[in-house]
């Protein structure tokens, strides 16, 4: 019979027995995830956020050429402007400084567009789709599903700190006047910007990856996570109109202490140790509750009691 | 994983289970082996279909009882599912990819290399007719291709366990015919498949085997003229055209197994006979007309289909 032919003509016999897996499921269903968002993106959505990081980007490469190159620049009567325009500014600071200057407001503000815009689809849409009971009927575990989701959103979070950071070092090391100088630096500014990465995609990732599980729409997902997003602002704000300001009620925000980590990391108008302290605590605690929350949303079946 | 064919196992053991949605029941006490070729799953709509074919591929847990699927169960054991394909009944593909694309992820979710998996996606969209559809989104696909790209994928890495949920359901007749040879097929070349529908003239076109349930509980399983034999309740129905059948209604109610006959005053020479014993019948029915010197035209059995089966064990 035709159909017979087709399917079991193709000497696919070698299958026969115990199969490897030849590419991790995480990285797979990031993939996927990643995919499918960039295919349901509209080409105005794609062209802005291509400008943006394009002149994000060339502002990291510029400001690195005119940093490290500005004895030589200032003579350039069209680029010394650019150079005087950075005359209040010590051009001395280390490598980590102008990390630090770059990355750490930016990041802030993208990690809330990007969360917005595409961390809020990353589960809705599957659950929307009912793809759940797809991913589970195959070889994959819930672990693996909630790392790829973290992969993704790795990945989306890499643009606007691994990427940036990446072009001001090797811009750096190709155009710094002193080598050795530029690598005593900024050996270790990798390190400190993978963490820095890291916090960004374990602490927003998990609170939006737990909203985008509990819903199917990705808008509704939106809203709630700028509804998490102002009660966590408003709420320490208001205790401490009552009761007093103290490092535990100005810990409570989520954002800013994500941000107080993130200086602290890069070594910027670090908070003090008791503030800082706080702030680790609660941006430890609202993690692992979403974290918690999360796996426990993440059933191939939704049960209906 | 062949070890547990050694053992003198089945390729789905469920034992004892049973499962409970907060206060609700949905399968109460089931024990039930299936092994290698096509069983059909029927019941009616809330019967516990479903939530017995979840439980069988891994994507429930029971309450209560174990499943275990060629010898291994499910629990922290993510590579069984490289041998089990699942066709569900609801609507689960990626909108924004296209059907070959859909088919090569998930094929590569199974372990397929990126390579294999493009190749066998394609020969799949071939083989199930969505060729036509190129590279066009899933999203822009019809109920139809919509389905069949969901049976493709579950039998796309050649699984040994295979649970369709409801397959048929928005096919058209020549789909419906592609995917009956295909089910059939894989059941003969020894593959477990279980295929749950409450169409059941389509599950009847594929295989005699069947497992009904009713309200979470099993009712019957096996061949279906089989378990049609073990209703001593409901005896059989024959209908005959013979050439007297006033002396041949007598001669059959002589037989012990014949409870009741009946004759047709519209229609002369049919006759319809009522038996508890259907090879008895057919071993005395030569006799009869033998010794009467009677000739029948034409026999038929009237509810010994799935269908009459079905009914009398539900209803």
């Amino acid at each position: 019979m035709e159909a017979k032919s087709e399917i079991y003509s193709q000497g696919y016999r070698k299958w026969e027995g115990e199969r490897k897996q030849q590419t991790p499921p995480w990285f797979l269903i990031g993939e996927a995830g990643l995919a499918n968002l960039f295919e349901s993106s509209g080409k105005k959505t794609k062209f802005f956020f291509f400008s943006l990081f394009l002149f994000y980007y060339l502002g990291c490469f510029g400001i690195t050429v005119l940093r490290l190159q500005a004895d030589n620049l200032r003579s350039v009567p069209a680029i010394a402007p650019f150079v005087e325009a950075f005359a209040g500014l010590n051009l001395d600071y280390p490598e980590i400084w102008w990390h630090a200057y770059m990355l750490a407001n930016p990041t802030a503000a993208f990690a809330f567009i990007a969360m917005i815009i595409y961390g809020a689809q990353l589960i809705s849409k599957d659950k929307a789709a009912n793809a759940l009971q797809i991913y589970f009927s195959k070889a994959v575990t819930r672990f693996d599903y909630i790392l790829g989701k973290f992969f993704a959103i790795g990945l989306i979070m890499a643009l606007a700190t691994l990427v940036p950071s990446a072009i001001m070092l090797v811009t750096g090391l190709v155009v710094t006047p002193d080598f050795m100088k530029y690598i005593s630096q900024a050996w270790y500014v990798p390190f400190i910007i993978t963490a820095f990465w890291l916090l960004y995609t374990v602490t927003y990732g998990s609170v939006i990856l737990a909203f985008s599980a509990s819903q199917t729409s990705s808008t509704r997902t939106s809203v709630l996570f700028f509804g998490f997003l102002m009660v966590v602002e408003l709420v320490p704000l208001l205790i401490s109109k009552l009761m007093g300001a103290s490092d535990f009620i100005t810990a409570l925000s989520w954002s800013d202490s994500i941000k107080g980590i993130a200086d602290a990391l890069l070594a910027q108008e670090a908070a003090d140790g008791g503030l800082l302290f706080w702030q680790s605590v609660m941006v430890t605690a609202y993690t692992v509750a979403a974290m918690v929350f999360l796996s426990r949303r993440i059933e191939p079946v939704a049960v209906v009691s | 994983m062949e070890a547990f064919q050694q053992q003198g196992r089945h390729t789905i053991e469920i034992n004892k289970v049973s499962k409970w949605y907060g206060d609700v029941s949905a399968l109460n006490d089931v024990s039930l082996t299936i092994g290698p070729g096509v069983s059909g799953l029927l019941g009616p709509n809330g019967a516990g279909k479903s939530t017995l074919l979840k439980l069988m591929s891994g994507q429930l847990e029971p309450s209560l009882g174990s499943v275990h699927i060629l010898g291994q169960r499910f629990q922290n054991n993510p590579g069984l599912f490289h041998h089990i394909g699942l066709c569900p009944e609801q609507d689960s593909l990626w909108e924004e990819l296209s059907g070959p694309s859909f088919l090569t992820a998930m094929l590569e979710l199974q372990g397929w290399p990126h390579r294999d998996a493009h190749k066998r996606s394609h020969e799949l969209i071939g083989l199930f007719d969505l060729t036509k559809a190129g590279t066009r989104r899933v999203s822009g696909y019809s109920k139809g291709m919509r389905q069949k790209l969901r049976i493709a994928q579950s039998l796309a890495h050649q699984p040994k366990v295979l649970f369709l949920d409801e397959p048929m359901s928005g096919l058209d007749a020549t789909s419906r015919t592609l995917v009956a040879d295909i089910v059939r097929e894989l059941g003969e070349t020894g593959v477990t498949v279980v295929i749950s529908s409450h169409v059941l003239h389509e599950v009847e076109n594929i295989t005699k085997e069947v497992i009904i349930i009713n309200q979470g509980s099993l009712r019957a399983r096996g061949n279906v003229y089989e378990i049609r034999e073990l209703l001593a309740d409901h005896p059989l129905q024959l209908e005959l055209r013979v050439s007297d059948p006033r002396r041949f209604s007598r001669a059959c109610m002589a037989k012990n197994h014949v409870v009741k006959v009946e004759l047709d005053p519209n229609e002369k020479d049919r006759v319809l006979v009522f038996t508890q014993h259907q090879n008895q019948f057919f071993q005395d029915l030569y006799e009869i007309l033998e010794a009467e010197d009677l000739a029948i035209t034409s026999l038929h059995a009237e509810d010994e289909d799935m269908e009459a089966v079905f009914n009398y064990l539900i209803k």
